[in-house]
């Protein structure tokens, strides 16, 4: 079976990226991994050096790119991406492909998801294998409600007539629903995932403690260190993420709990070791680069706020054009300059 | 030695005829399947269930910690769906090695036996709300209402006796304890969206995904249903399970009260034809149009419009504290 891993990262998360792929080089020498880079293209991003080969958003086909690029922010198209990505790699040629997300380190060889792909069309981990235990238990199990029962941060598809559908109803969802509404049931690329074992007859649902322990789980993992090996409930560890770790506050598990990585047992040197390897990949250097369609072409800064209007302007948007070109009466920055004078109050060149 | 298989039901005095038309249509086709009853908010009107044969579980008699607590925090609906696993495992402890729970606002309509055997074969049995096909033809104001209510349909789950399952009831018991009605912003939908994760709690999950069964207003766009011989079929398989879900025969026009503004008569002949006969058999269960007296409920239930009240006017802060 041919297969590749696939990861998305914008220039200022290009580091996290290096990690994931070094840290999967470790296992699978020879298998191809990809590195969507979901932002403009960048000199010190993507040389002979990486540890990944570069894609480029333009490579995908994603229809309307221009107005995809600027619905979003810069995670929010990080995020959109995936499965544009994960449909990309199956048309070139891959049996199987494995999505693993930013803030990812991979500890063991990935063979059993492998295995599952052959029986199934898309695998995936829930972040729950158990009721969660402890302080916080039911909070805990809300925000998965919340946020999607499956996590977004390893995903799985083989090359067939049913995983093809799933990512094209996944795309439409993406292209313009990708965001951050709990109140009505949106969470990102995340939360659609909870379709999937409705729509796709041969899904797969991975429940193997050691695949994509995260914050989540972390109290029921039981995590072990020995000569090492990094176990969870005593099955190997392969798959660990690090969703809002932060390597300039390393004390801090996630920018999601007040959890203290000293308070997590033998994880805390997992945490350690993905810290080192952060350095390594450079991500003090990466950190401060710019994100090249936060800017209209004039160099002014995008408010937030304007993208919210955008959005909600719905297929009118054709009108405009580019939304970053602001040239010409019927660019959408004339536009919003004539309806919304008060949003570009202020916006200065970046 | 009792039955293998057991169906359940949970109804407010509210739903007694659409429950009575539930059971006579599963007498039809399993007439030796015992069906127990969980009426909440009445005892008089108990007695035509039991001449369906049905076996009437006292609430009292259910292993259901803090129910008192329940009864003052909860309404009608919210208790019906919160009592769901208790009284699950109320009909495993008497025995019976698999229970399946069917809404009391369904008909069994051709044999469920394909349904029963693999409700028996695995830990848990779920229906999705929605088929394959909808990845081709996407629904989207479906999907935003899905995203809210939970993916599976808690009108219709089997589960089979072993340690997996009993784990899994104990756990949604307990959520439901305290955690059983809307609240979409804090991932609350009833008992309903608690199922969610089974994917990941239960191992031995079984999704049924026959096209004719616990179908409902939430599967007509992708399932052909005709009718041929006084018989109904989706997608050319017997229609075994209609769920009758938001339907209120005191407004038959309209299919449900979760879609406002859809008309039975847009469904085609079929469907319209089987909306037709339910409106039929819950008269013949009992049902007139303004017979609805309210839900009968003691004064204990009541109380819990009050809690409700403060829980709208004060936030979320306030009915914890009363949840307590």
């Amino acid at each position: 079976m041919r297969w590749a891993a696939v990861t998305i990262a914008s220039r200022r998360r290009a580091a996290l990226a290096r990690a994931t792929a070094r840290s999967f080089r470790e296992h699978h020498p020879d298998v191809p991994f990809w590195m969507l880079l979901a932002d403009g293209a960048h000199e010190g991003i993507g040389g002979t050096a990486e540890p990944f080969s570069l894609v480029l958003l333009q490579e995908l086909g994603i229809p309307d790119e221009a107005q995809f690029r600027f619905r979003y922010t810069e995670m929010e198209l990080s995020y959109a991406a995936t499965p544009f990505l994960i449909a990309h790699a199956l048309r070139n040629g891959f049996d199987a492909v494995l999505f693993l997300k930013q803030e990812t380190l991979v500890l063991g060889p990935l063979d059993p998801l492998l295995e599952m792909l052959e029986r199934h069309s898309v695998i995936l981990t829930p972040h729950l294998l158990e009721p969660a235990a402890g302080p916080g238990a039911l909070e805990r199990e809300r925000n998965v409600l919340r946020a999607g029962v499956f996590n977004g941060g390893v995903l799985g598809f083989s090359r067939c007539a049913e995983s093809s559908q799933v990512l094209e109803w996944w795309q439409q969802k993406t292209q313009r629903l990708c965001l951050l509404d709990v109140e009505h049931g949106l969470h990102y690329e995340q939360r659609w995932l909870d379709f999937l074992p409705g729509l796709a007859r041969r899904c797969g649902i991975v429940r193997d403690p050691g695949v994509n322990v995260g914050h989540w789980n972390l109290p029921e993992r039981r995590i072990e260190v020995r000569e090492g090996r990094v176990t969870a409930c005593g099955r190997p560890c392969r798959v660990f993420r690090f969703s809002g770790y932060d390597p300039g506050h390393p004390e801090r598990v996630t920018r999601y709990s007040v959890m203290r990585v000293e308070e997590t047992g033998a994880a805390a040197e997992v945490f350690a070791r993905y810290q080192s390897l952060l350095e390594e990949c450079g991500w003090r250097e990466t950190r401060g680069l710019p994100y090249a369609w936060d800017f209209f072409d004039d160099g002014v800064r995008i408010p937030s706020e304007a993208r919210r209007v955008y959005r909600e302007l719905g297929d009118e948007v054709r009108r405009f054009g580019d939304p970053f070109c602001t040239r010409g009466r019927n660019s959408f920055r004339a536009w919003l300059g004539r309806t919304h004078p008060e949003l570009m109050e202020g916006e200065r060149r970046g | 030695m009792a039955e293998p298989l057991a169906v359940l039901t949970i109804a407010g005095a509210n739903y007694l005829p659409q429950t009575a038309a539930m059971a006579a249509s599963l007498r039809r086709f399993h007439p030796d399947v015992p069906l127990y009853a969980v009426l909440v908010g009445t005892q008089t009107d108990a007695p035509p269930l039991e001449w369906l044969g049905a076996r009437v579980l006292a609430l009292g008699g259910l292993r259901v910690e803090g129910l008192r607590g329940m009864m003052l925090r909860y309404d009608c609906k919210e208790l019906c769906a919160a009592l769901k696993p208790a009284a699950l495992l109320a009909v495993l402890d008497a025995g019976h090695r698999t229970a399946v729970f069917i809404d009391p606002d369904t008909l069994v309509l051709a044999s469920l036996e394909p349904c029963f055997r693999a409700a028996a074969a695995h830990s848990l049995l779920l229906t999705p709300h929605v088929v394959p096909k909808a990845a081709l033809d996407p629904d989207e104001e479906l999907e935003r209402a899905l995203l809210m209510a939970g993916l599976f349909n808690g009108g219709f789950l089997g589960v089979s006796d072993c340690a997996e399952t009993r784990a899994f009831l104990h756990w949604w018991a307990e959520r439901l304890r305290t955690h059983c009605y809307e609240d979409v912003a804090a991932g609350i939908h009833f008992d309903q969206r608690w199922l969610d994760l089974a994917p990941g709690f239960v191992g031995d999950l079984h999704l049924c995904r026959h096209a004719g069964c616990n179908a409902a207003y939430w599967r007509l766009r992708w399932i052909r249903l005709e009718e041929r011989g006084g018989a109904f079929y989706a997608d050319g398989e017997p229609l075994r399970l209609f769920h009758f879900s938001g339907y209120d025969p005191a407004a038959p026009e309209w299919v449900t009260r979760f879609r406002p503004g859809w008309r039975v008569e847009e469904l085609g002949e079929a469907a319209a034809a089987l909306f037709r006969q339910y409106r039929e058999r819950l008269r013949e269960a009992g049902w007139r149009p303004g017979a609805e007296r309210g839900t009968g409920l003691p004064e204990t239930y009541k109380a819990a419009r009050f809690v409700r009240r403060a829980r709208a006017r004060a936030g979320a802060a306030v009915a914890e504290l009363m949840r307590r």
